[in-house]
């Protein structure tokens, strides 16, 4: 069943490679657990032609967030969403993560963002996430 | 040279006036941010441009028509008879592109962000069985008859008739002399069987939520509908050429033929009723929804008819002008799809011919 909360968003004009635009809105859906084990995400050549794009652009997208153990790809059944354990992450990781946080809020700010409205959106996202990963 | 017979002449006007309403409606089926295969502002066909422009260009086609028609009738030559229709056709598509250039100022960039809603599995807009197979089976119907009163039938029969009416070929009594109407008609229904089928899983979906989805799908179910009704009228129409040589007598022979041309006529018509009745009411859903086109790009569409896109993978995609879908022809499969449809009835009678 579908929601209306599991929308993917494909821009041609952006500076994002195709192929990233469509990992990234669908591992957002998965992180938020918005579909369940079992679960199947639409055939390749579909979701191709629906956002006109080549297969071989989607295919590659699945085959990240199957790197990433998000999915399982078998021929012939596309691809399954499995139930996956987040790994330990690396304190090296976590520093990673908080330099790119850093350099993402420097620019946020440098374009003229709001401190206080940046903190709100970090803190509704976050428990968006949250509670989206806590559902059933 | 001899005039064409009234009938005939009456069919052609008739065209002529049948490809003038369609003219004149075509910028109605439009989506409300398409005008004359151009993007433009939703709200723009209500401004005082753009009604402007509406009406110039209905008042040419209006002209046209009139023309068109007069000029069949008058002429009223066999040469006449056979570019009656051609002619309005190319005339119309003038006025077309003459009305596109004076949009052109008027267009607005694209918005090329295609959201899809995530789906596991799609329900294709496509008839039942039961409904796909009726086309066949008034075919067979007519196969049956032919069948069942073989000795009713004349050895050598009328098959084809010059534009005076008068017979100027003549058949044999062979199934497939006889049959060869049903044969085409069956695959011309299977060209449109087939047509939709592709679409119901090859068209790009157009995304929308809600209220919006709702009218999406009805659009589709609308024109998957149409599909059908045209494959039914196919197989009547050709059902009923089939039936002609038992109607050998001279008087019968012209009534039959003016029959055939009339449901021609009537059923050519009653689609486009069926169109302007439909298509006014996903127009009014689409003004007060957000409803999305297929969001495909100006560029890419050639004198806002012909589509060709090598980077975009969908076959077919949502027309620009009118109802329906049209070919990527940017495609090979595009290019044999458009070989089968045109080809299937042109092969049908190529065997026929050679079997004898």
């Amino acid at each position: 069943m579908s929601t209306p909360d599991r929308i993917l968003r494909f821009d041609p004009r952006s500076s994002v490679p195709a192929y990233r635009q469509i990992f990234d809105g669908l591992r957002r859906h998965l992180v938020a657990g918005r579909f369940q084990p079992g679960e199947r995400l639409p055939p390749v050549r579909n979701l191709a032609r629906d956002l006109g794009i080549h297969h071989n652009t989607v295919a590659e997208a699945y085959r990240h967030l199957a790197d990433e153990g998000w999915i399982q790809l078998v021929r012939g059944r596309g691809a399954t969403v499995v139930a996956r354990q987040a790994p330990p992450i690396s304190s090296s990781d976590l520093e990673t993560l908080e330099r790119q946080l850093d350099a993402w809020l420097a620019g946020a700010l440098a374009d003229g963002a709001d401190p206080s409205w940046l903190r709100e959106l970090l803190t509704r996202k976050a428990a968006a996430f949250s509670s989206e990963e806590s559902k059933p | 040279m001899t005039a064409p017979s009234w009938p005939l002449l009456a069919a052609t006007a008739a065209q002529c006036l049948v490809l003038g309403i369609v003219f004149y409606l075509l910028p109605q089926w439009s989506r409300s941010g398409h005008f004359f295969a151009l993007t433009v502002d939703p709200s723009f066909r209500e401004s005082e441009p753009g009604r402007r422009i509406l009406r110039s260009y209905r008042r040419q086609v209006l002209v046209l028509t009139v023309l068109s028609g007069a000029l069949v009738l008058w002429l009223a030559g066999p040469v006449m008879s056979s570019l009656g229709v051609l002619l309005p056709v190319i005339g119309f598509f003038a006025v077309f592109l003459n009305a596109r250039r004076q949009v052109r100022p008027f267009v607005v960039e694209p918005d090329l962000v295609r959201e899809v809603t995530l789906h596991e599995a799609e329900t294709p807009a496509v008839a039942s069985w039961p409904w796909q197979i009726g086309p066949f089976l008034i075919l067979l119907t007519g196969a049956v008859i032919l069948w069942l009163n073989w000795d009713l039938l004349p050895d050598t029969y009328v098959r084809h008739w010059n534009a005076q009416m008068e017979p100027d070929g003549w058949g044999t009594k062979h199934w497939r002399s006889l049959g060869m109407p049903l044969m085409i008609g069956a695959a011309l229904c299977f060209g449109m069987q087939w047509m939709a089928a592709s679409l119901a899983s090859r068209v790009r979906r157009v995304d929308a939520s809600g209220d919006a989805a709702a009218s999406e799908q009805e659009r589709r179910r609308a024109i998957s509908n149409l599909i059908l009704v045209v494959s039914y009228f196919m197989a009547v129409l050709f059902s009923a050429i089939a039936m002609t040589p038992f109607a050998q007598e001279p008087g019968q022979a012209k009534l039959a033929l003016v029959g055939i041309l009339s449901l021609s006529i009537f059923g050519s018509l009653g689609m486009v009723l069926y169109m302007a009745v439909m298509m006014p009411k996903f127009q009014a859903a689409q003004r007060t929804q957000e409803s999305p086109s297929d969001r495909s790009a100006d560029d890419k569409w050639i004198a806002g008819v012909f589509y060709y896109a090598p980077e975009d993978p969908a076959v077919w995609v949502e027309k620009r002008v009118g109802i329906g879908y049209t070919l990527n022809m940017a495609h090979r499969s595009a290019r044999w799809i458009l070989f089968l449809l045109l080809g299937l009835p042109v092969l049908v009678i190529a065997g026929a011919v050679w079997l004898g």
